[in-house]
Order: C-alpha cells, then sequence, then structure tokens
C-alpha cells in the first residue's frame, strides 16, 4: 500500500493567572513567543487559500461563533504581521497563535507511530515554553472549556486529487464515527443536545455538518479547504476536524494508523457496507453510549454497531492491503481492544483515553458520592489533560502503571519534507526568508532561491549534505525534480 | 485511591443525579494497606476544584 504522509494539529488550552478569554489571542501570541529554543520566525503564508472550498468553489467569508466574537474587544499588544508569533521549530513542526491557543502543527511523517512521537514531543515543547514564559499559566491537551467553547485538534493526510469527494466520505466516515471507541479522549458532561454524565469524544457535541470550508462556527467532521500543501494537481489534503487531543501515544498513533489504513482502502476504491444514516448522529450518539454496546443506524434502517463496522475496516486490510509491520501490529491491537472492552477492562482503559479517565473519574464520584454534575468531576477531567507533569492525573496514572507509558521513539528516522525543513532552520536559519509546509525559500548571495518540498518523496537526513547552504540547496532539487 | 482497585468496567450512570445508595453490591473487606507514596492521592489531594467554573477559553477551529 502506499504509505500516507500524516500530521496532527492541537490548539492547547491556555490560562494565564489573572485573565481571561478577552486577553487570550493576546496571551497566546505572547506565550508562543516565549518559546526558547532556536526556531525560524517567518512562516510564508502566501499561498494559504482558507475561503477555496475543495468541491470547486469559494465562499465570501468564513462564519464565526457570534458567541466567541464578543470576545474580541480587547486590545491587542502587537503589530497584525506579529499577531501569529509564528515559528518554524528546528524538528519542522510549526507553532504559532491561532486564535487564543497556542497551536503546534506536528512535522508531516509516514508512519502514524512517528506522527504519534511528534505530536507527544509538542506536549514537551509547550511545557518547556511555560518555563520560559515567565508568568503563571496553565496548559491543558483538550477540546474544551465545559461552557460551550471548543477548539481543534485536526488531523492532514495526504490523498490523491484524483479521488472523489464521494468516494471518500463512503470509504471514510464510517471509520471516522467507529474509531471513537477505540481513540475518544473522553470528557465530563455534554454541552449541546440532551444531557450526558460521560462522553467517549470531546469534540462530538460541537459537530453539525458533514463537510464544510468553515472550522470555527458549524462544524463539520471533514473541513474542505483547498491547501493541499502540495501539487493542486497530483494531490489534495484530506483535514479530518473529528478527532479529540488524545494523552495516551498509543492511542494517537492508532487514530492515524485507522484513517491511514481507511485512505488506502479508498485508494482501492474500497468502501464499507456499512453505511451509517447519519454520520453526525451516528458520532453523537458513540460518543453518549455509556452500555458500551455502541449501536448505529445504517442507510436502509438496518442496526449495527461501531465495533462491527470496526471490524469490517480490519478484515478487508487484512485481505485488500499489504499492511507495513506497523500497521498489520495496529489491527491487531484494535482487534484485542474491542475484544477487551468486553473481557478485560483493565487493558482497555489502560490504553484508551475515555477509559483511563471515565474509569479514574467514576472511582472518584463512588467514594466521595457526587453527582454526575459535580464540578469537581470536570475539574478532575481537566486535571487529566493539565501538562504540569506534578499536577497532571494522566502522568500519575502513567506513574503508577495504570495507563500505558509513552513508547521509545521509533529506532526508524522520519524521512519525510518535513526533515528538509528541519534541517534547513536548525543549519541554514540566516539564510532562510520565508518557509511552508510546501516551500523553502533562501537568500544566497543576493539572490532568491525557492525550493519545494514533496509530500510523497523521501528526504533521507543522510542524504542532505550540510556543508553549505548551495549544496543543501541542490540536494533538495534534485529530490523535487525526481520523476 | 488506587484505580487498579477495580478491574471490571463501572456501572453506567442509568441517569444524572445522586449516585443511588442501594446498588452497590457485595462490598470488599476493609484491608489496612501499608501507607506507600501515591501520586494519583497526591495530586487529587491538591485538586483546585473550583477549576472547571474558572476555566473559560475562545473557541477555536
Amino acid at each position: 500500500m502506499r504509505e500516507v504522509l500524516a500530521g496532527i494539529e492541537t490548539e492547547y488550552g491556555i490560562s494565564v493567572a489573572g485573565r481571561g478569554p478577552t486577553e487570550q489571542v493576546d496571551d497566546a501570541r505572547r506565550f508562543v513567543s516565549a518559546y526558547p529554543s532556536p526556531c525560524f520566525v517567518g512562516w510564508d503564508s502566501r499561498f494559504e487559500t482558507p475561503r477555496k472550498d475543495i468541491r470547486g468553489f469559494q465562499v465570501a467569508h468564513l462564519s464565526v461563533d457570534p458567541v466567541d466574537a464578543a470576545f474580541d474587544r480587547a486590545p491587542v499588544t502587537a503589530p497584525v504581521s506579529d499577531l501569529r508569533a509564528d515559528r518554524v521549530l528546528a524538528n519542522g513542526a510549526r507553532f504559532y497563535n491561532d486564535h487564543g491557543h497556542p497551536e503546534y502543527a506536528t512535522p508531516e511523517a509516514f508512519s502514524a507511530t512517528q506522527v504519534a512521537a511528534l505530536d507527544h514531543e509538542g506536549e514537551r515543547i509547550l511545557w518547556q515554553t511555560a518555563q520560559a514564559f515567565g508568568e503563571p499559566v496553565k496548559l491543558f491537551k483538550n477540546n474544551t472549556d465545559f461552557h460551550g467553547a471548543s477548539y481543534g485538534t485536526h488531523e492532514s493526510y495526504l490523498v490523491p486529487r484524483g479521488l472523489t469527494f464521494d468516494q471518500l466520505f463512503a470509504a471514510l466516515v464510517p471509520m471516522l464515527v467507529a474509531r471513537v471507541v477505540l481513540c475518544g479522549a473522553g470528557k465530563v458532561g455534554s454541552e449541546h443536545g440532551t444531557p450526558a454524565a460521560f462522553q467517549l469524544m470531546q469534540r462530538a457535541d460541537f459537530f453539525t455538518e458533514l463537510a464544510s470550508v468553515d472550522t470555527l462556527f458549524k462544524r463539520p467532521l471533514f473541513n474542505t479547504r483547498d491547501e493541499p500543501h502540495a501539487n493542486p494537481e497530483h494531490w489534495m489534503r484530506l483535514h479530518v476536524i473529528a478527532t479529540d487531543a488524545n494523552r495516551i501515544v498509543q492511542a494517537t498513533a492508532r487514530k492515524v494508523g485507522l484513517m491511514q489504513i481507511a485512505v488506502a482502502l479508498a485508494e482501492m476504491g474500497w468502501q464499507p457496507t456499512q453505511q451509517l444514516a447519519n454520520p453526525i448522529k451516528a458520532i453523537q450518539s458513540v460518543s453518549r453510549d455509556l452500555t458500551f454496546s455502541f449501536p448505529v443506524e445504517l442507510e436502509g434502517g438496518a442496526g449495527s454497531s461501531a465495533p462491527r463496522i470496526l471490524a469490517e475496516y480490519f478484515d478487508a486490510a487484512e485481505e485488500r492491503l499489504t499492511l507495513t509491520p506497523e500497521l498489520a501490529q495496529l489491527v491487531e491491537e484494535c482487534r484485542f481492544l474491542l475484544d477487551a472492552l468486553d473481557t478485560d477492562w483493565g487493558a482497555f482503559k489502560s490504553r484508551v483515553d475515555w477509559a483511563a479517565k471515565y474509569h479514574l473519574i467514576s472511582e472518584y464520584r463512588a467514594e466521595n458520592d457526587l453527582d454526575w454534575e459535580d464540578p469537581t468531576l470536570i475539574a478532575l477531567d481537566l486535571g487529566y489533560a493539565d501538562l504540569d507533569p506534578e499536577e497532571s492525573l494522566f502522568d500519575a496514572l502513567v506513574e503508577m502503571g495504570e495507563v500505558v507509558a509513552p513508547p521509545e521513539p521509533p529506532l526508524e528516522q522520519n524521512d519525510s519534507r518535513a526533515i528538509a525543513r528541519a534541517l534547513a532552520v536548525e543549519h541554514f536559519g540566516k539564510y532562510l526568508s520565508g518557509v511552508s509546509w510546501l516551500r523553502l525559500t533562501f537568500e544566497v548571495n543576493n539572490r532568491t532561491q525557492t525550493v519545494e518540498l514533496r509530500p510523497d518523496c523521501r528526504y533521507p537526513a543522510h542524504a542532505l549534505p550540510l556543508t553549505d547552504v548551495e549544496s543543501f540547496i541542490e540536494a533538495l532539487r534534485r529530490i523535487q525534480n525526481a520523476p | 485511591m488506587t484505580t487498579a482497585d477495580r478491574t471490571t468496567r463501572p456501572p453506567a450512570p442509568r441517569e444524572t443525579g445522586p449516585k443511588p445508595k442501594d446498588d452497590l453490591g457485595p462490598t470488599t473487606p476493609k484491608i489496612e494497606r501499608p501507607a506507600a507514596p501515591n501520586p494519583l492521592i497526591d495530586r487529587l489531594n491538591k485538586l483546585d476544584k473550583d477549576a472547571a467554573k474558572q476555566y473559560r477559553q475562545r473557541s477555536g477551529q
């Protein structure tokens, strides 16, 4: 199978002592600006097209959340050009202020395990920045403030332009809904719709559309912004909004690997026979089903369940794809977890965020005789997401062996185009004048040189000379021009 | 509290509201355990129970 390039963006929750949402855009800008390690400042956003829809049209403006817009009154202490505080880090990641949230976008990788390790590295980078910030600040890797404001974790996958959106939806939407059982981050309560004591997914309350170019309001499962970050004749970016921020690194790898499998199956023209009657309703009902049977209604009115849908994907993957060892192991792990959900709760809750959180909070609630509405339980939920290693309940669970520890970083080095970006920042930063996902622009001997980084090519570090900038650029061009 | 005390799934909440007193099932005997460092209890004791009331964020993507 073609290995599918992937990446994750996470907007972190941020709370600076004595400040609130009105000042949050400025706080996030100041926070990102405090990043203490070498980086490149100068993100090249010239080719970004947030209003262009991949389905062939352009919207006049993007929708905004009217409640949130009321916070836009506060003055910002920086020029507009510095509002995002965009940084390109020495690992090839992007770190910036996205609408009041410090956002860490991982370097791209072909391996789900590597994407997960790079996402985990983001937690360390955020915490390192907190130490340098100079003000008391709390950081949360989650997706909600429990009062109706949600902020995203997104996944991106490189997909051939030849696939139609109908093909993609048919092949991927059932997976997006069903994988919540194995990948949800868990949440106390609900913020829209009927009340719920606990949910599997942090974001389920906030989806109203299947696909849309909007992301701030009327949130979709898929964002259709046409920004391939690649040659648009050949590629598009599948931008998945329906995902949670995971703390368990293996869960991050699981969600990426499952989507890579679904994309590979889509490329073969496969789609599951089990198509959902109403994907939005289904993701919300799976998220709220604490009987753990996860029923869903299929097109035509028949019934099924999230585990049965996952099983159909696993069978197809094993029959039709030449799975990499990593993805073959992932399918095996997922089958084990679906079985463990009924037979070995201890194993299940040690590997799945929502289950670890649900177990912890249920135990605490039982011991303290609390209502599910008691705000203390939300404080526990926040404690799970807290990045402070001295206060994080997640870190305590890892320390006690209740939750699996992060795996050792993969032995194989990332060899995606992110390596070229990383090496450029680390070794040739003084020559750089612009960096984006697709392009590096250098100023060498009063000449501007732009190189495109192909998303489908490999950029192994050992093949990129670091002796001088011109040899480095030449090596990048050879890869760019390869057939 | 150690979450290892229970290896079965917690029961699904039947409804929101106070926890029922009469469906706890058989009780386990009280066993005195030696005091040992428990990072979870330490952190739960330090937990700011009002954190949820104060935590407000801008909507993101």
